[in-house]
């Protein structure tokens, strides 16, 4: 395929009339018609149904939209980035980071973004998955780095980064540190500290499960304040694996769970900026295995 | 195309050329598949479009393995550059392309060219590709084919060819980060310090590649 086939195409699928599409892109209805058709070849199928008065994109048109669209704009990208376009313009990036994900390629990735755009210009939030969903839903937030949730809304472009299994933390000196639980009622005995509303709702939900009911008493609202609570041995808390650092100590479970999956996500069928974009495909680069 | 030795005399044991033909006899019952499948491409003119000799290469700056990002003028600054587009180590004949030119990095490296690498590939495949080359490589990473898209080097598989993926166990979705069932044209290019491409090489039948002794000899022409 072609640069100007498949801006032809987007031109036509987003304004379902040839001719108009045609004005557009500044080219022939006949040329047009005939890239689109060279585009309909290459894909062994219509992309369009044309009927007397309307256009429709066929399954295959719809299907084929936000590829073509992705990879138009990442070519765009490409170019913009070469010629220093990113350097002279402002690059507003909302990007929500839940307080339960930490990664190095996170770092890595603000850092490529920093070199390549300028201009960009960062406001970072952090927030439970949850909220930073709803912020993004309701448009203060162009992307977002969550815990998937069982059920989030569908209009929800989601890629994968990576899986983070829960554990119980804890200090060294705690009984669970040299003999882990056996069994979910052990955790009766325990004192937990939430973490902003994110941290025990998952332990609560499988204890529950078992007929079991863990006393969530403290509350931390950042993660240096959790840690601090722990080693202060207030009671254990409940994290992602990846969160977790020396000197507390992470104690699995004595039976497998869902990994947790976190997500990079942004509102579908909202046009992206620059920054924005730019950061998807950076994070889509990057490895995010566990280093 | 089977040349054995540079034009600087430098030996190469084992030409890329044969080492492509062993792989496509491991895999010769695929062969009519496959050919059916190239010419259905050809048919179409995928792969037409391209830069040819003579033709100034467009500029562009991707993500590089190193961090940040990294751009064809950037490279072509320190000397002329030998750019080329594979599919991935998922595919054996990329395999042999990408081991071929970690041998001839030496000899590229001394006649002052610079090698960039083009994947599509996410999720740091790109760093790894930089980290089993052992000479002086770039590596970018064309995310959703875009690159190759603006160069007319990117096209839809089909779904004969993505089935038979499929079944070997491949995940495309996982590969390149989108099931878009789109794949790069394999090709690779010579492109001067004043941006020309001095040498091109681009086929759909992604069981041929530039054989580095003609890349070579190109590079030491120039």
């Amino acid at each position: 395929m072609e640069m100007h086939q498949v801006r032809y195409f987007l031109a036509a699928a987003r304004l379902l009339n040839f001719t108009r599409a045609a004005i557009e892109c500044n080219v022939s209805q006949p040329s047009l018609t005939k890239a689109v058709q060279k585009l309909e070849e290459e894909f062994g199928a219509p992309l369009f149904r044309r009927e007397r008065a309307r256009t429709h994109l066929t399954e295959m048109g719809k299907a084929m939209l936000p590829h073509l669209q992705r990879s138009f704009d990442a070519a765009q990208a490409a170019k913009q980035m070469a010629r220093g376009l990113g350097r002279a313009e402002i690059a507003p990036l909302t990007l929500g980071v839940a307080r339960t994900v930490e990664h190095p390629a996170l770092q890595r990735v603000l850092a490529e973004l920093g070199t390549g755009l300028a201009g960009l210009e960062l406001a970072l939030t952090s927030g439970s998955s949850g909220e930073l969903i709803e912020l993004a839903m309701g448009g203060s937030l162009d992307l977002v780095i969550i815990e998937l949730p069982e059920e989030a809304p569908e209009r929800l472009d989601r890629w994968p980064l990576f899986e983070d299994i829960y554990h119980i933390v804890t200090r060294p000196e705690h009984g669970y540190a040299s003999t882990p639980p056996i069994g979910v009622e052990a955790l009766e005995d325990e004192v937990w500290i939430d973490f902003a509303g994110d941290g025990c709702a998952g332990l609560a939900r499988i204890a529950g499960q078992a007929g079991v009911q863990i006393e969530v008493r403290h509350q931390a609202h950042s993660l240096a304040q959790l840690r601090q609570m722990v080693l202060a041995g207030l009671g254990c808390a409940w994290m992602p694996l990846g969160v977790v650092s020396a000197p507390l100590v992470a104690v699995p479970l004595p039976f497998a769970q869902e990994p947790a999956k976190v997500v990079l996500a942004s509102v579908a069928g909202r046009r992206r900026a620059i920054a924005a974009d730019a950061f998807v495909r950076a994070a889509r680069a990057q490895s995010w295995e566990p280093q | 195309m089977t040349s054995e030795t540079s034009a600087s005399g430098a030996p190469f044991a084992n030409a890329l050329s044969a080492r492509l033909a062993a792989t496509r006899e491991t895999y010769r019952a695929l062969e009519g598949f496959f050919d059916e499948i190239v010419l259905g491409l050809k048919m179409t003119g995928v792969g037409g479009a391209a830069p040819g000799v003579g033709e100034i290469f467009p500029e562009f700056a991707l993500p590089s393995a190193r961090g940040g990002y990294l751009g064809l003028g950037d490279l072509l600054a320190q000397g002329p550059v030998v750019l080329n587009f594979s599919r991935g180590r998922w595919c054996p004949y990329c395999v042999h392309e990408l081991a071929a030119w970690g041998e001839a990095l030496p000899a590229l490296n001394a006649n002052g060219a610079r090698f960039l690498e083009v994947t599509g590939e996410t999720g740091g495949e790109a760093r790894s590709i930089l980290h089993s080359l052992p000479g002086n490589a770039d590596v970018v990473c064309d995310v959703d084919h875009g690159l190759a898209l603006s160069l007319g080097l990117a096209f839809f598989a089909g779904e004969p060819m993505l089935a038979y993926y499929r079944e070997a166990g491949l995940d495309m979705n996982a590969i390149y980060g989108s099931n878009s069932g789109f794949l790069p044209v394999p090709a690779t290019y010579v492109v001067g310090q004043d941006g020309a491409v001095r040498y091109a090489f681009v086929d759909v039948d992604f069981r041929n590649r530039a054989e580095p002794a003609d890349v070579l000899a190109a590079l030491e022409a120039a």
